[in-house]
């Protein structure tokens, strides 16, 4: 995980978990187990929607706020959650994220 | 070298023995600022006093206190307030002979037992309110309404003492006493203000002392005095969601802010205390439970009132949390809610199944004792093939004891016979059959099958489960179903003894949960008793799962239910919706329910930084393997996302 907030500046922290949302590695402050089960539980809910705009299946997302930005980036079958300050567009985040693997 | 300080008794020789007056000092049982207590025997009426023992000084406030305290209780005659026998000053000393409650202050009791059941919480606040509209009616005020002036006789009497801080109430229009005097947990506002005090400071301390011995602790507990100050003039006391409604208003009434806020006399709290049993009693016979009373000490092993339980496990009414920073919660629904999963629900099949069978005799066993209470309920209360209950009996017994403990229960008259003799055991299993078709009488349903469900406790031998079939046999004669919740043991020893009087008997068995159940429980009264909005961790569930699991004490229902309600509300003190293993590893370290915001403890009151640590993450990761049906990719458990709205 530390190769991947070195490519992300403003990144607090990150984590790897299984698809079922159980994390197995993290690096840096953050509560990772929330933010891996909440990245897991919302995979269905992004599915249904990328169905419904015909997108296919949801292989990336973001949750930007005023004060941070979160990140999930679907990977085989593990999800890389990435806290963050929202200072860098999603698409930008996220595709150091699939860099970094 | 350490220094003895003689005590103003010592002083003047008043020490094991000596005489004074009537009276034999034989020991002191307590001291004071305003002087010494001695247990003293009165030489001539022959029975005990409490000699309460002070300077002689007329110059002395404490000596013109104690003699006025003794005037003032001198006026009083009522059992729920002690009695003066007698006062008395020498050239030295003074004394006062007080009645002598042999028991213990309420205070002490709750520190030794606990919490008071509802009901005898009621039948005390019945004597307070005895006590004090006695002594208002003639004018006088106690003014220091608290556990320690409470005193409960080893019969269970209450009766209030120490009138020290007493002062006549002239009439409503006087200005009353303006001192801050009292003891600060139980002080009402105006007392603390400094504003003048009526016999509303009374009924205040009486809701206080109400809340005490519903949930064993002061309604305000604070660190400083200025902040027990700010807590009774402007915070609202909340009661434990455990305390039925009824009863938790009636202390929010005595405790109100402004004294004409507070009901206007201890009758009228009286009278809602008696409307409180009526309703139950109402309730209970709508319910067809339990007619003959059932005794202390046998209520399934947790410690709980048995009241208590009925209420906190069935009616959502009790179970509203009534804590403004922490959620409200369906406990009573969410209890519902597992029953209606395995094992649960299958053994409440089995026993409808057994039920409509013709067999006198129905034996629950397997599983957890409190659970098979639970069960039996829950069945009687819920399920429409249950048979009106005559009675529910919670039996704790031992070899050889179970006759003689079940007619003691039921408050027959016990004869004489050896512990080996069965002779009688037919004729006595009639009486208690007897006895049981006169509580059918009462009612006034004779002619109806009805059943008795009895909760076996401890551990009987080949004789009690003789007595058993035959009591069995006989009151299946009348209509009566005898439905056993006992041990696997018990139930082996009973099926045998049925088998030898060739009595029918049917078998239901608990069987103990699997972990998946367990997990099941845990999501299902989440999302039960919080309507949806608090949902699972995967990590947080199997924690929770394992802690319940591979507890000594075994897995039941209550278990279950208390981790749950802990890690909520953890959860929620935290802003937080989702349960993680931080709100379970929380919900472990609490022993007690948390009930307000300020039960949780500081470490468990923001959410971490970082979360899990190391040594959790290697736990957690150990667990998976150990449970793959719920922790695992492969779990077969499906978890509620906590965003989801659930109507």
């Amino acid at each position: 995980m530390k190769p991947l907030l070195n490519l992300v500046p403003d990144a607090k922290g990150a984590a790897r978990a299984d698809a079922a949302g159980n994390v197995v590695e993290y690096e840096g402050p953050i509560d990772a187990e929330t933010v891996c089960a909440v990245a897991a539980m919302s995979i269905s809910t992004l599915e249904d929607v990328g169905a419904l705009l015909g997108l296919g299946a949801a292989r990336g997302w973001g949750v930007v706020s005023d004060q941070r930005a979160m990140y999930v980036h679907r990977h085989a079958n593990e999800i890389i959650a990435l806290e963050a300050q929202p200072t860098k567009t999603p698409e930008t985040v996220l595709k150091k994220i699939a860099q970094s693997l | 070298m350490s220094h003895h300080r003689r005590s103003f008794a010592e002083s003047v020789g008043v020490t094991a023995g000596r005489q004074l007056g009537n009276y034999v000092i034989q020991r002191k049982i307590g001291a004071g600022s305003q002087g010494e207590v001695f247990l003293a025997q009165d030489v001539v009426l022959e029975r005990k006093a409490a000699l309460k023992v002070f300077p002689n000084s007329a110059e002395s406030p404490y000596t013109r206190s104690l003699l006025r305290e003794a005037r003032l209780i001198a006026k009083l005659d009522t059992p729920t307030i002690v009695r003066v026998h007698h006062i008395e000053r020498t050239q030295t000393l003074c004394y006062i002979a007080i009645e002598y409650v042999d028991g213990s202050s309420l205070d002490a009791l709750v520190a030794r037992s606990g919490p008071i059941p509802a009901m005898q919480a009621v039948n005390y606040g019945l004597a307070m309110c005895d006590g004090l509209s006695h002594a208002h009616a003639l004018g006088i005020v106690h003014c220091d309404i608290n556990p320690k002036n409470l005193l409960i006789s080893r019969t269970g009497v209450l009766k209030i003492a120490d009138f020290g801080l007493a002062f006549i109430w002239l009439s409503p229009s006087s200005m009353g006493r303006k001192e801050m005097r009292g003891t600060p947990l139980y002080m009402a506002p105006e007392v603390w203000r400094g504003e003048a005090t009526s016999p509303q400071v009374d009924i205040y301390g009486l809701g206080a002392c109400l809340y005490f011995m519903l949930t064993g602790r002061a309604p305000f507990v604070e660190s400083d005095l200025e902040a027990l100050r700010r807590a009774h003039l402007e915070q609202t006391v909340i009661l434990p969601s455990r305390v039925p409604r009824a009863l938790a208003d009636i202390v929010q009434a005595c405790m109100a802010k402004a004294p004409g806020d507070r009901p206007d006399s201890a009758v009228v709290i009286s009278r809602a205390l008696r409307d409180f049993i009526d309703d139950k009693q109402k309730r209970r016979r709508v319910t067809q439970a339990t007619p003959i009373p059932i005794a202390d000490g046998a209520d399934g092993g947790d410690g709980e009132p048995d009241d208590d339980i009925v209420s906190e496990f069935y009616t959502d009414e009790f179970s509203e949390l009534r804590a403004s920073s922490l959620p409200e919660m369906q406990s009573g629904q969410a209890a519902q809610a597992m029953m209606a999963l395995t094992p649960y629900a299958s053994t409440i099949g089995g026993l409808g199944d057994a039920l409509a069978d013709e067999a006198p005799l129905v034996i629950l066993h397997g599983g957890h004792a409190a659970d098979r209470v639970q069960v039996g309920k829950h069945f009687f209360a819920r399920d429409p093939r249950a048979l009106p209950l005559l009675a529910r009996i919670e039996l704790m017994t031992e070899p050889g004891q179970l006759v003689q403990t079940l007619q003691r229960k039921l408050g027959m008259e016990l004869p004489a016979r050896s512990p080996n003799d069965t002779s009688d055991i037919g004729e006595e299993a009639g009486q208690i059959v007897k006895r049981l078709t006169d509580e059918r009488r009462e009612q006034r349903v004779e002619n109806q099958p009805r059943g008795v469900l009895m909760h076996l406790l401890g551990a009987i031998d080949e004789i009690d489960a003789i007595g058993l079939a035959q009591l069995a046999q006989q009151a299946g004669l009348r209509d009566i179903k005898l439905v056993l919740s006992c041990s696997d043991a018990n139930a082996q020893l009973v099926s045998q003894a049925a088998q030898a009087y060739e009595l029918a008997a049917r078998t239901v068995a608990l069987a103990p949960a699997t972990i998946v159940q367990v997990a099941k429980c845990f999501i299902v009264w989440i999302r039960t008793a919080t309507g949806g909005r608090f949902a699972w961790s995967h990590d947080g569930l199997l924690l929770a799962c394992d802690a319940v699991f591979d507890s000594d004490d075994g897995v039941t229902l209550k278990r279950i239910e208390r981790l749950a309600t802990n890690a909520v509300r953890i959860a929620a003190n935290a802003n937080m919706r989702l349960i993680t293993s931080w709100c379970v590893s929380g919900a472990t370290q609490h022993g007690k329910l948390i009930e307000r915001a300020v039960d949780v403890q500081a470490r468990w009151r923001r959410r971490p930084s970082a979360w899990p640590p190391p040594e959790l993450l290697s736990k957690l990761s150990e667990l998976r393997s150990k449970w793959p049906q719920i922790g695992g990719a492969a779990s077969t458990v499906e978890l509620d996302p906590p965003f989801e709205r659930r109507d």
